[in-house]
């Protein structure tokens, strides 16, 4: 049944393909979304004359009821997610009697994995819940959030334990980037987190790939989104009474140095948010680029006056403000339940600056094929951009420079 | 002259020899890289590296003239650019007209990336230099970027017959008087 589903839908997209496909010099290019890409660059989706402006925490576009709305994401919170970006997923509706079917089919699926002996502790039985979880949907754009449980005995235990917590989301997405031919077919989940072990992690993404024809890949945070985030971050107080915590930056030394492999660098939070508020202009929405990489440079300045080390020239591993800890391989752990729909917010964007680059690009003569790396091609586009795409994908481009 | 801004017309040619000056934070691969545009080069060559301009005032007489620069940025550091940007600001202005040149090193991996690329544009459009990308990992990306400087390193130098630099700089953009006409 689902080799069916593939044909079906690629079949669909390669017309779609071949039809928008106007005069050779510029061309829109239309990546069909079953074949994603592994690797993709960032870039900006829209371009952008000075800096790229960011939203601050401090207002979002629409009105909640904090209080009530805090208490429905406490379960966000003090939980280590790993974070996965997807492809939208076909033919997935949220209707209770779907969700159900889902339902038992991850769970049959999570038995068989079970009988393989995939997993180290030995679960006698796993059963599988999906259901809308309420809170995070801002906009009528917004799909519905749905929450993934998978329940079950661990070894011995008697009691039934979360195995795995999952959540599909989309916080106040801006703009449509499906196709509207295509829309009635497709729903868009920017994110994923996931609470579990890996081999459960594994069973389920395995699960979502094959049942939905969806690409998921973990979310990865190069060290420039990682210093815009603890620039927009550091100045948000998560509690003004309680005691916050302090402000970390954990940098990988290069291994040239010799018996240091990192170093954490914590600054105290009310220290971090007088710095914040001499470059920040508080009363204003957006954060911008200057001031995302004044912060940071004053910070790392700070630092060679004191210990004569180059922070600027070590790669940022991992993110710590009194909101949420960010690590580079897609980690993230709340702590401050108010601002999960803002962190959730601010993943969406990414997530969908991710999937918005391979839609919509023109590509002009002056594109050029710059090497290759094992199974990749590097394409240079009007010397600003830089891509790197599969070998199947080598008949789009040849066609196209 | 006591001045430390690096001026490209101030001392004699060398007759059928040209100069590159690779600007760069260390640990980029630069004297490999120069070794790789000796191998690669059809002329005679002469490739002097620095971490920093402005150079040392003390062995100027015995430089010769610089007649292209490449500046290269890490993007895995925001501390090659910073230097960069320092650097920047103590070469001639006439330097920007064709003989000079940015290369972005490391872009192939997006995880590590500590700069956005438009930083890299915002650069090159506001020097009006070209920008080139590439990384110094394999011989043959290291030949590919040797190639292209090196062409421009030929007309820089005034090694091509009828060529100068200033010329390619009016091809790259549209001549004011051509849209008035229309």
């Amino acid at each position: 049944m689902y080799q069916t589903l593939i044909h079906k839908y690629s079949s669909e997209y390669d017309e779609t393909w071949r039809q928008e496909k106007p005069a050779h010099q510029q061309i829109d290019r239309f990546t069909p979304y079953g074949r994603t890409p592994q690797s993709r660059r960032i870039s900006t989706a829209v371009p952008t004359t000075r800096g790229r402006r960011k939203n601050v925490h401090t207002r979002t576009k629409s009105r909640s009821d904090s209080s009530s709305e805090a208490e429905d994401l406490k379960g966000f919170t003090n939980v280590t997610w790993r974070v996965y970006k997807l492809s939208p997923l076909y033919k997935f509706s949220s209707a209770p009697k779907d969700l159900k079917r889902y339902g038992q089919l991850l769970s049959s699926c999570v038995e068989a994995a079970n009988q393989k002996g995939l997993f180290v502790e030995n679960n006698v039985s796993g059963k599988a819940l999906f259901c809308v979880q309420e809170g995070l949907k801002k906009t009528a754009d917004d799909p519905d959030a749905i929450q993934i449980l998978v329940k079950g005995k661990k070894g011995l235990g008697t009691v039934d334990t979360v195995i795995l917590t999952a959540t599909l989301c989309g916080v106040e997405m801006e703009g449509d980037l499906l196709v509207p031919d295509v829309k009635g077919h497709f729903t868009y989940y920017p994110v994923l987190l996931v609470k579990s072990t890996v081999a459960m992690t594994d069973v389920l993404i395995t699960w979502l790939m094959r049942h939905f024809d969806c690409k998921i890949s973990p979310l990865v945070f190069p060290p420039v989104y990682m210093a815009w985030m603890i620039a927009m971050w550091s100045g948000a107080l998560a509690n003004t009474n309680r005691k916050n915590k302090p402000v970390e930056l954990v940098y990988q030394v290069p291994s040239e140095c010799e018996g240091i492999k990192k170093i954490t660098y914590t600054i105290e939070a009310a220290d971090c948010l007088r710095v914040w508020n001499s470059i920040h202009d508080s009363k204003s929405d957006m954060f911008t680029e200057e001031e995302m990489s004044t912060f940071i440079s004053s910070l790392e300045e700070h630092f060679y006056s004191l210990f004569r080390v180059k922070l600027n020239a070590m790669q940022l591993s991992c993110v710590g403000t009194s909101l949420c800890y960010i690590g580079r391989d897609g980690i993230l752990k709340i702590y401050s339940a108010e601002h999960v729909s803002c962190i959730l917010r601010h993943l969406t964007e990414l997530s969908m600056e991710h999937f918005s680059l391979t839609r919509g690009r023109k590509s002009t003569v002056t594109d050029r094929v710059v090497g290759t790396k094992g199974r990749e091609v590097c394409v240079l586009y009007n010397s600003k951009l830089e891509w790197t795409y599969p070998v199947s994908y080598l008949r789009y481009i040849v066609m196209e420079i | 002259m006591s001045n430390s801004v690096l001026i490209p017309y101030n001392k004699v040619p060398q007759y059928q020899l040209a100069t590159v000056l690779l600007v760069g934070s260390e640990g980029l691969g630069k004297h490999g890289f120069g070794k790789c545009l000796i191998k690669n080069t059809w002329f005679y060559l002469q490739v002097r590296t620095a971490t920093t301009l402005p150079l040392p005032v003390t062995s100027d007489s015995s430089r010769p003239r610089i007649d292209y620069i490449c500046f290269l940025i890490d993007l895995t550091s925001r501390d090659s650019l910073k230097t960069v940007e320092e650097s920047l600001k103590h070469v001639d202005v006439r330097y920007f007209l064709g003989k000079c040149c940015f290369v972005a090193l490391k872009v192939k991996n997006p995880e590590k990336r500590a700069i956005f690329i438009e930083q890299i544009a915002q650069l090159s459009q506001q020097y009006k230099s070209d920008v080139l990308y590439g990384s110094f990992e394999t011989e043959a990306e290291s030949a590919f970027l040797a190639e292209q400087i090196l062409k421009s390193v030929e007309i820089a130098a005034g090694l091509q017959k009828n060529k100068s630099p200033m010329f390619l700089e009016c091809c790259r953009f549209p001549v004011a008087g051509e849209e008035s006409a229309e």
